[in-house]
């Protein structure tokens, strides 16, 4: 069926690009129509009706009118205001990360529900959860979001022989899809990371938990790095470009 | 017609410069392009002129990093400035919008852009080594971090904060609130709020 000449949806704020004197490019992710674009006329002057509605991680219902190009934002009213995240460089950087990974991985059109769902659950969780937590937070988001994409990485066996992962330390590969055991690491070529014992463990108690039992949940902060990192590499691999957000405010403390 | 001719003919030519400029569609170009034919040759050359002083004379001020015909800026070479107080903005417009309030009587530092990652844009890219250094040589009381009131500026004053933290200094963002102008219903939830916070005695 055609879309009506103005449609109203819900969705979430992943990015905004400054265009002309005083408007914007919006980039939504919608539960129902995917990633929209839209163009809001005048949004950057502090009188326009649409100031202040159209900020990163907000959760809106917005109208937008059909255009010959772009669809022009008619109205917005606001749902969710994730401000919080705003209040601390930590938590703001993982919001960053987790909408570039939606803007990355989700796609125009129907059919992106669960990735609509995790990013507002996680958003909605990082505005309120302590500092401590936003790596968990990530960690979380980025396995679940490889698990609805198809892509997740392969943890509990080796992928090249095939066997159970011993409790020791492993390595894992991008280029693989996942965790070699040390019997198989002299036969591959290509680069490779370490994956600890506890990472793996981490990984497989992230797969089941749900995400507030993960906040309770004490990971040591060298383990939950590493498990980010790995997430990151398998990511960045399997989508041919680097996030850029993950890496921005790494080593100011 | 020859087709070349009209590509690479001088209004053509001018359109596609124009057309260069930001917020300047095709069609907006094509039309300042033959205004400017019809306009007097004096106010052409002028703005012509204009457009080449610009561009030779315009400099980046070494201490602040406003855009300044002088070096050191009219505002950086005052003697009357309050030179203990600095306030951090993201473009050298911003400057021009608070000197304009005449309420500021301290220094500023133009960072030319806030840490968006998404449009790859980080802390290297803009002036914040600079404020750091400056924040060494001077004797500063106060900065006050007036990045936009959106997410890419407030992780920008975040990161400047932090930044900061080891110079046992005063940091402060201005206040927010509504408009003036602007319908009440029109504002949105967390500028309500924070003007309710931030609510004077009438």
């Amino acid at each position: 069926m055609a879309k009506p000449r103005i449609y109203t949806t819900t969705a979430l704020v992943l990015k905004y690009r400054n265009y002309g004197e005083s408007d914007r490019f919006i980039n939504f992710l919608s539960r129902d129509l995917g990633q929209v674009q839209g163009f809001a006329r005048g949004v950057r002057r502090s009188t326009s009706k649409l100031t202040g509605h159209l900020e990163l991680f907000y959760n809106v219902r917005v109208s937008l009118a059909i255009g010959k190009n772009t669809d022009l934002i008619t109205e917005v009213e606001i749902l969710k205001t994730p401000i919080k995240i705003n209040n601390s460089l930590n938590i703001l950087s993982c919001a960053l990360n987790i909408t570039e990974l939606a803007l990355n991985l989700s796609t125009e059109g129907p059919g992106n529900e669960m990735i609509y769902d995790l990013l507002d659950q996680t958003i909605s969780r990082l505005n309120v959860t302590e500092e401590d937590n936003a790596e968990k937070l990530l960690a979380y988001y980025q396995l679940n979001l490889l698990f609805i994409s198809g892509l997740a990485p392969e943890y509990k066996e080796c992928v090249e022989c095939r066997n159970e992962l011993t409790q020791q330390d492993h390595l894992y590969s991008a280029t693989s899809g996942g965790t070699i055991c040390p019997n198989c690491t002299n036969k591959q070529t290509g680069s490779f990371i370490n994956l600890s014992v506890n990472s793996i463990k981490v990984l497989k108690y992230i797969e089941t938990a749900d995400i507030k039992s993960l906040e309770q949940f004490k990971i040591p902060e060298s383990v939950i790095s590493e498990v980010n990192e790995v997430l990151s590499l398998h990511i960045n691999h399997h989508i041919d470009r680097k996030i850029r957000s993950s890496s921005f405010f790494k080593g100011i403390d | 017609m020859n087709s070349n001719h009209i590509n690479n003919g001088p209004i053509e030519r001018l359109v596609t410069e124009l057309h260069k400029l930001p917020g300047i569609g095709p069609k907006t170009a094509q039309r300042l392009a033959y205004y400017l034919v019809r306009v007097p040759k004096d106010d052409a050359i002028k703005l012509a002129e204009s457009i080449n002083s610009v561009k030779e004379k315009i400099d980046f001020c070494s201490e602040c990093f406003d855009i300044t015909e002088n070096n050191p800026c009219q505002i950086c070479a005052d003697t009357t400035r309050d030179k203990t107080r600095i306030c951090v903005v993201e473009e050298p417009l911003d400057v021009r919008a608070l000197e304009k309030t005449r309420s500021y009587t301290g220094t500023y530092h133009v960072l030319h852009g806030a840490i968006s990652p998404m449009n790859d844009i980080g802390p290297d890219d803009l002036r914040i080594d600079d404020l750091l250094k400056r924040m060494k040589l001077l004797e500063v009381e106060e900065v006050i971090i007036a990045t936009n009131p959106n997410v890419e500026g407030e992780a920008t004053a975040l990161y400047i904060q932090r930044l900061l933290e080891p110079f046992s200094v005063k940091i402060t963002r201005p206040a927010r609130g509504l408009p003036v102008g602007g319908d009440l219903e029109y504002a949105d939830e967390i500028t309500l709020s924070r003007a309710m916070e931030g609510r004077q005695p009438f």
